[in-house]
């Protein structure tokens, strides 16, 4: 007797069903409602998955990649609503990184739709072309006054991926806000770490690239309490290899001049949540063996010095959703300002620090 | 005005241009620049010097719903190629026969393709597109989905060449409406990952590309000594 141990996933990239969707869903000049939207996504999300059934290996995960950052702000909420159980990652570069690889994609396919005429597999015919799904915008932000004025300074290319990443930022940390209420934790992924990037939020130089993949694979397939097979780790990291090669040559191919930077920067600087440069999106997984969905708090006190009803106020605070750790940072600080008058150590002359009646004689 | 110079026949011909002759080339001309003075506002590097920043923004906002509809078109022609038999024996012009039509109110050929589509025996449908049929006089602006069946020689997988499919065109809500309690109610084990991007689809594709690699890298053949033992990994057998 003979098996095959297959540690497959089953992928669905960039399906054009979705992209159709999403167009529906901006327009809706037949005004479906939100519930039959995400219906629809359901039900059509679970017939492609139970198409690949075949394929779904050991892991028996379905990963679909949606189609581009493009369709992110419209179909994230529908699908985290109708699928809150499931896995949820959310993988992001910087504004400027992305920028250039997405005009990687211009140079190497033009600006036109017609990319695939040559193909005739099923898995290539039915992927809406990364070329717009990547970079044009599908989903207006909503309204930021200067952002018009600052994208003007871009020429068309770099201005539709700029507002396209923006938007899809923009509603990660809008779903992040509400987190409460949507449960949305995914595992948010730094493109940088898997790049082998170093610098501010990509770590201190040293390569974690291979531990951050492992973090993500292990995450994918739902195999974090099982270890990975070596094979497939070294499959993974071989594959990796290659893609970050390609992947950085068409980013070297179209670097940015600092001065195409700063304007970027200045448009993404727009958006209040949104901070410039390498700093990382909120609750960033960061490559560690015992890795978490969620960022470790900073303790402020312990918590037997809290004041009652000052635990809920964090709460809330956290409810306002500071899109980075800058911005968490800014509204510590003030809120500490505010406490200034009330200081949070035990002051020992005035007061005890415990209940001296709990204490036997 | 002009010279004149007559003929002993009395044919006179102009040596120099006519008024009229004039009036046509400046309209000409005028015309000519007119239309480049659109075509160029059309070019964003000269959008930029004309329009105020809120109309540029409006305009590029238009020109990227038409590139994304073209792109959205494009792909479902493609799709509809594909499963049209391919390059070779796709014909556009029997795109109307070629569909079996169920309306809203066919309920009870609803719940056979139904039954159809969750028998796990069977090739699942592939989703072909979402789109109103305008051609439809009966409900033209209804959304409807499109789904083809690969052919039953083909195995449970969607095969890769294309192929002719058996499609079948459906109201897009009422059918989900009973797709989704359909899939409600049936168990599954399959998990589903979804991946939102934003990085340009560096991130996704790299993601989706190594998953895919991994699968092929993996493929290992063992020898069993219990079946039950490794039921629980699910591991596939070949006997």
């Amino acid at each position: 007797m003979r098996c095959i141990y297959t540690h497959t996933q089953a992928t669905i990239s960039n399906p054009a069903w979705m992209t159709t969707l999403a167009l529906i869903v901006s327009k809706n000049t037949q005004k479906i409602t939100t519930q039959q939207f995400e219906t629809i996504i359901f039900a059509l999300c679970r017939l492609d998955a139970f198409r690949v059934r075949e394929s779904v290996g050991v892991s028996r995960t379905v990963l679909f990649a949606l189609p581009g950052q493009a369709c992110v702000p419209r179909l994230l909420p529908l699908i985290q609503k109708v699928f809150v159980h499931e896995r949820h990652l959310f993988v992001y570069d910087g504004c400027c990184h992305s920028v250039e690889y997405g005009l990687g994609l211009i140079k190497k396919y033009g600006s036109s739709y017609r990319q695939k005429a040559s193909k005739e597999e099923w898995e290539l015919v039915s992927e809406t072309p990364t070329v717009i799904s990547a970079t044009i915008p599908m989903a207006p932000l909503r309204h930021i006054r200067a952002l018009p004025g600052t994208l003007a300074n871009l020429n068309s290319s770099q201005a539709s991926i700029v507002e396209a990443w923006m938007a899809s930022v923009d509603m990660f940390l809008d779903m992040k806000s509400k987190e409460k209420k949507n449960f949305y934790t995914p595992f948010v992924c730094r493109a940088g770490f898997l790049m082998k990037r170093s610098g501010i939020g990509n770590g201190d130089g040293s390569d974690v690239s291979g531990l951050a993949l492992k973090n993500v694979l292990e995450f994918i397939s739902g195999s974090k309490s099982r270890a990975l097979p070596e094979e497939v780790l070294k499959a993974a990291q071989t594959s990796l290899k290659r893609k970050r090669s390609e992947f950085e040559d068409a980013i070297q191919s179209n670097k940015l001049t600092p001065d195409e930077k700063i304007l970027i920067e200045k448009s993404v600087f727009t958006h209040k949540s949104i901070l410039i440069g390498e700093k990382t999106l909120l609750d960033t997984v960061q490559p560690k063996e015992d890795w978490s969905l969620k960022a470790a708090k900073k303790l402020k006190s312990c918590m037997c010095c809290l004041e009652p009803g000052q635990g809920d106020d964090e709460d809330e605070s956290d409810d306002d959703g500071e899109g980075e750790g800058e911005s968490t940072e800014n509204a510590r600080s003030e809120t500490d300002q505010s406490n200034a008058g009330k200081s949070k150590y035990v002051d020992g002359k005035a007061q005890f620090a415990f209940d001296p009646t709990m204490f036997s004689k | 005005m002009d010279a004149a110079t007559c003929s002993a026949g009395g044919v006179c011909t102009s040596d120099s241009t006519s008024f009229e002759d004039l009036a046509i080339y400046g309209t000409t001309a005028v015309v000519a620049m007119g239309l480049s003075t659109i075509l160029a506002m059309q070019l964003d590097g000269v959008s930029r010097w004309f329009l105020s920043p809120t109309s540029l923004l409006a305009k590029r906002r238009r020109e990227y719903r038409y590139a994304v509809e073209q792109g959205s078109e494009y792909t479902a022609l493609m799709i509809r190629q594909h499963v049209g038999g391919g390059k070779g024996l796709y014909d556009p012009k029997t795109e109307s026969v070629v569909w079996a039509k169920i309306g809203s109110s066919d309920t009870e050929e609803m719940d056979t393709l139904l039954s159809e589509i969750m028998d796990s025996k069977k090739a699942t449908p592939v989703i072909v597109a979402i789109e109103q049929d305008l051609e439809d006089d009966n409900n033209p602006n209804d959304y409807h989905l499109f789904l083809a069946f690969p052919p039953a020689n083909a195995g449970v997988s969607t095969p890769a060449a294309p192929n002719l499919y058996q499609k079948v065109r459906v109201p897009l809500i009422a059918f989900c409406e009973r797709l989704a309690k359909a899939f409600k109610d049936q168990m599954t084990s399959t998990a589903l990952c979804f991946v939102a991007d934003a990085s340009s689809g560096l991130g996704a594709e790299m993601l989706t590309d190594v998953v895919k690699d991994c699968n092929h890298g993996v493929v290992s053949c063992l020898v069993l000594r219990s079946i039950d033992y490794f039921a629980k990994w699910n591991i596939y057998y070949i006997v």
